[in-house]
């Protein structure tokens, strides 16, 4: 029976050179590397039944499907088995050593059988990553088959790869077995460059986050950790790198670093450009979203327990658009806060618009819509670190951004305080000259009319007793003693005529009067050359005026000296006074040294008190405007 | 003169000090001779007034609001020149004095006076003297501490600073002059700083030079 079908196989041959199904094996020569979507054929088994026997009759009953050429085998989501045939034939004198590669790392089972000439079958292995790395036929981060092809040999292969509940993407090929590891090179290098950035950008935040304490830095380099993992294991280098013994866990690491990645990165979006409830409509939105993210994250963990179909199909889709969809978002809030003036939010753009290219050229491809890569080794990669690389920079840029913005409001701060300064001042001196001119005009005149009043009866005095007499003069000497304590108090509020006379006018008078009633001899001595400011003027006079004060109450001095020289930069008071000295330290809670250092404070002053019991010497230094 | 004597001298009174005001007229009013025609609380009052009838003296308070002695003296001054006016103040300075006698103000008294006094200046006013009161304290006075160096005083310097310049004459250094005067450091600095401001010297140099120039030896 088996060799009537041979027979008949051998008879129909000839004839079948010209039908496709059989018509163009893969003829190997010296070249490097040989395509296959030219020359070979797929079987859809959606009832997941077939067995290789059947798959050959499949073959040679024509139902196979021939691929398209110059395209990556890619399918998107799928529930079924495939398989994929291809003819080879050897042209060479020699036996010639092959390799078969699949270069999706992702395909969970994956077997391939050579049939030869006579249809003997030979599994060349199960593999797929289901299984631990050490099973595969040959340890490299793809599926790689080697194969060895005698002198003139003629053999079909067939292909059954088992990639269902996700994404059948599957690039196959076959090249010399050299020629395949030399390839690997170039893309081992090429990857290791990019984890080396990865890695570093890692590090650095990390090291950011130890040093200043800002969660930004933490998420964010959990992020780009996430991303890692996400592209290498891509590429089938996390599992052969990090984790060749847990077979499975691949399946689902890429669903939850994608998730995991989209959540964190809305969660930098947000501390990075400053989003809150207040100055962001989208603040709710986003945190409901970012929530989101986490939740499909933890969804693949629950199937690596146990698969659910309906969880792999919804996980599949989300998980595509879900990179797609945060980028999107990203995009729209930074465009918020830019617009709300938040410059720093542009170098959010930029990065986020190079990610953008990245992961549509990713998720097109993915979903099978595309079938070309932008950059090398993908879009996404290049994506990922472009934008690493700005934001790292874009991270740094925004501590000079709030350092500006603190400094900005420590100086809006500093300048609300002077004003506050300001106002508690002149709020002061203005009540000063209200009381002043009250005391002074109100009741001085009430004071003036009772001295008048009862001095109209002064030649009635006469007729007076002794005792009424004095007890009449001492009355008007009451009231004298009242005018001219009225006066002093008044005075001492607000220098009569101050804004005409001036600082220095006023207080020569002041210590004019002083050195004729007090017991200290003051001695003034002033060298102003140019006019002094108004403000500044009156706080000077309250500041000599406590000194002044201070000594007299104080000191017990018989001597002292104020003197008031200004410089080109500064105004320099000093009293001195040969007094019994206090200790500076010690009495500084007084109210007289209060108000004199609010005062220095307000004029940015610099106070000196060098005091002994030899005396006391009080420098004070203003800078002028 | 004498016709004018024999009549009560006629007064107008403006001052914004209600109490004071019907004070004062009430205790002139007691005087035979003066008669109160009128008062006013302001400088425009007065104005008012005197288009109806010119007192023989205005008294007149300096610091009324709407229109202020002083600006009122002078429009007075220009429209009433018979009227003379006598300011009753509680300010009293010598530049103010100085300048309501150079607007014709016939007398310039403050309000906390006697009432003999006020009485007398009055009729002094209407005999024709002027009154403008010396302050007891004033620029005069002031040679309280006048009488010290002319050295000293015409250089502006302070009796400290001039124990300072001899000490660096006889070529102390600050950390001893320090010592020697009982004061710190830093207060010996300050003091050399000033000097060769006040002085206008160079330095520390230009300090010993002046000191040794001017023979503090």
């Amino acid at each position: 029976m088996n060799k009537v079908f041979l027979l008949f196989l051998f008879f129909l041959h000839p004839f079948q050179v010209c039908v496709a199904q059989q018509g163009s094996p893969i003829l190997i020569d010296t070249a490097t590397k040989f395509n296959i979507s030219k020359h070979g054929y797929f079987y859809e088994d959606k009832n997941l039944n077939l067995s290789i026997d059947s798959i050959i009759k499949y073959k040679e009953a024509h139902k196979l499907t021939p691929l398209t050429a110059g395209k990556v085998f890619s399918k998107g989501y799928t529930q079924s088995y495939y398989w994929v045939a291809f003819d080879i034939e050897n042209t060479l004198n020699q036996s010639v050593h092959l390799m078969f590669k699949e270069q999706s790392s992702s395909i969970n089972q994956l077997q391939l059988f050579k049939v030869d000439e006579h249809g003997k079958i030979y599994p060349l292995g199960l593999t797929g990553d289901h299984f631990p790395f050490k099973q595969r036929p040959y340890r490299n981060r793809s599926f790689i088959y080697p194969m060895v092809l005698s002198p003139h040999e003629k053999a079909t292969f067939y292909l059954w790869a088992d990639k269902r509940g996700q994404n059948m993407y599957m690039p196959i090929s076959i090249g010399r077995d050299v020629d395949i590891i030399q390839a690997e090179i170039p893309q081992h290098t090429l990857f290791g460059f990019y984890t080396g950035i990865f890695v570093f950008a890692v590090i650095f935040n990390l090291l950011l986050f130890a040093s200043v304490r800002d969660n930004i830095h933490l998420y964010y380099a959990i992020y780009i950790f996430c991303t890692l993992i996400f592209i290498l294991e891509e590429e089938g280098l996390a599992f052969q790198w990090f984790y060749p013994n847990l077979p499975g866990l691949q399946d689902y690491m890429r669903l939850i670093m994608a998730s995991l990645s989209c959540g964190l990165l809305i969660q930098v979006m947000q501390l990075f450009v400053n989003q809150n409830s207040a100055n962001s409509r989208l603040y709710r939105f986003t945190n409901y979203y970012k929530r989101f993210c986490w939740a499909m994250s933890i969804i693949p963990v629950f199937m690596l327990l146990k698969s659910f179909i309906i969880f792999e199909k919804t996980v599949f889709y989300i998980n595509n658009f879900l990179a797609l969809l945060t980028v999107i978002v990203i995009i729209i809030c930074v465009v918020e806060r830019i617009r709300a003036g938040y410059k720093l939010g542009w170098y959010y753009f930029i990065a986020t618009v190079m990610l953008l290219f990245g992961v549509f050229n990713y998720v097109f491809n993915t979903l099978g819509l595309t079938n070309f890569n932008l950059l090398k080794p993908n879009g996404l990669v290049v994506g990922l670190t472009a934008e690493i690389i700005f934001l790292s920079f874009a991270l740094t840029q925004r501590y000079n951004f709030l350092k500006k913005e603190k400094e900005i409001l420590l100086e809006e701060k500093s300048k609300h305080q002077v004003d506050l300064a300001d106002g508690i001042f002149n709020a002061q001196e203005d009540e000063r000259t209200r009381l002043a001119r009250d005391l002074h005009d109100d009741l001085g005149g009430t004071l003036s009319i009772i001295k008048l009043n009862i001095t109209t009866f002064q030649h009635k005095v006469l007729k007076l007793t002794e005792n009424d007499r004095v007890f009449y003069n001492q009355t008007i000497g009451m009231i004298e003693k009242a005018c001219a304590d009225l006066r002093e108090i008044s005075h001492n509020l607000m220098p009569k005529n101050f804004e005409q006379l001036g600082l220095i006018e006023t207080l020569n008078e002041h210590f004019t009067t002083l050195n004729h009633s007090g017991k200290i001899a003051f001695e003034f001595v002033f060298q102003v050359k140019h006019p002094i400011e108004s403000g500044v003027e009156i706080t000077i006079y309250r500041i000599v005026n406590e000194l002044v004060n201070n000594i007299i109450r104080h000191s017990f001095a018989s001597k002292a000296t104020i003197q008031i020289l200004s410089f080109d930069e500064r105004i320099s008071i000093m009293a001195e006074d040969n007094g019994i000295g206090f200790n500076p330290d010690k009495d500084k809670k007084g109210l007289g040294i209060q108000n004199i250092l609010s005062r220095v404070n307000y004029l940015n002053g610099k106070i000196q008190v060098d005091s002994n019991q030899n005396g006391t010497t009080t420098t004070i230094d203003i800078p002028l405007k | 003169m004498d016709t004018i004597q024999q009549k009560s001298t006629t007064l107008m009174i403006a001052d914004d000090h209600k109490l004071f005001a019907e004070g004062l007229s009430a205790i002139l009013a007691e005087q035979p001779n003066f008669k109160i025609i009128g008062m006013a609380s302001n400088g425009k009052e007065v104005l008012h007034l005197l288009n109806n009838q010119v007192p023989d003296i205005l008294i007149l308070d300096l610091n009324m609001p709407v229109l202020d002695g002083e600006i009122a003296a002078e429009k007075i001054r220009q429209l009433f020149p018979s009227v003379k006016i006598m300011v009753l103040s509680m300010y009293y300075t010598e530049k103010l004095a100085i300048k309501l006698e150079g607007i014709g103000v016939m007398a310039f008294v403050q309000k906390d006076t006697n009432a003999e006094t006020l009485f007398k200046i009055i009729t002094g006013i209407q005999q024709g003297e002027k009154y403008f009161q010396k302050i007891k304290s004033d620029t005069q006075a002031s040679s309280a501490f006048n009488d010290g160096d002319h050295f000293q005083k015409s250089h502006n310097l302070t009796a400290r600073e001039m124990e300072i310049l001899k000490l660096i004459s006889e070529d102390y250094s600050s950390q001893q002059i320090a010592q020697k005067l009982f004061i710190a450091l830093n207060t010996v600095d300050t003091h050399r700083k000033n000097m060769v401001q006040k002085l206008n010297v160079t330095g520390k140099a230009g300090l010993l030079k002046f000191a040794l120039e001017n023979k503090f030896r």
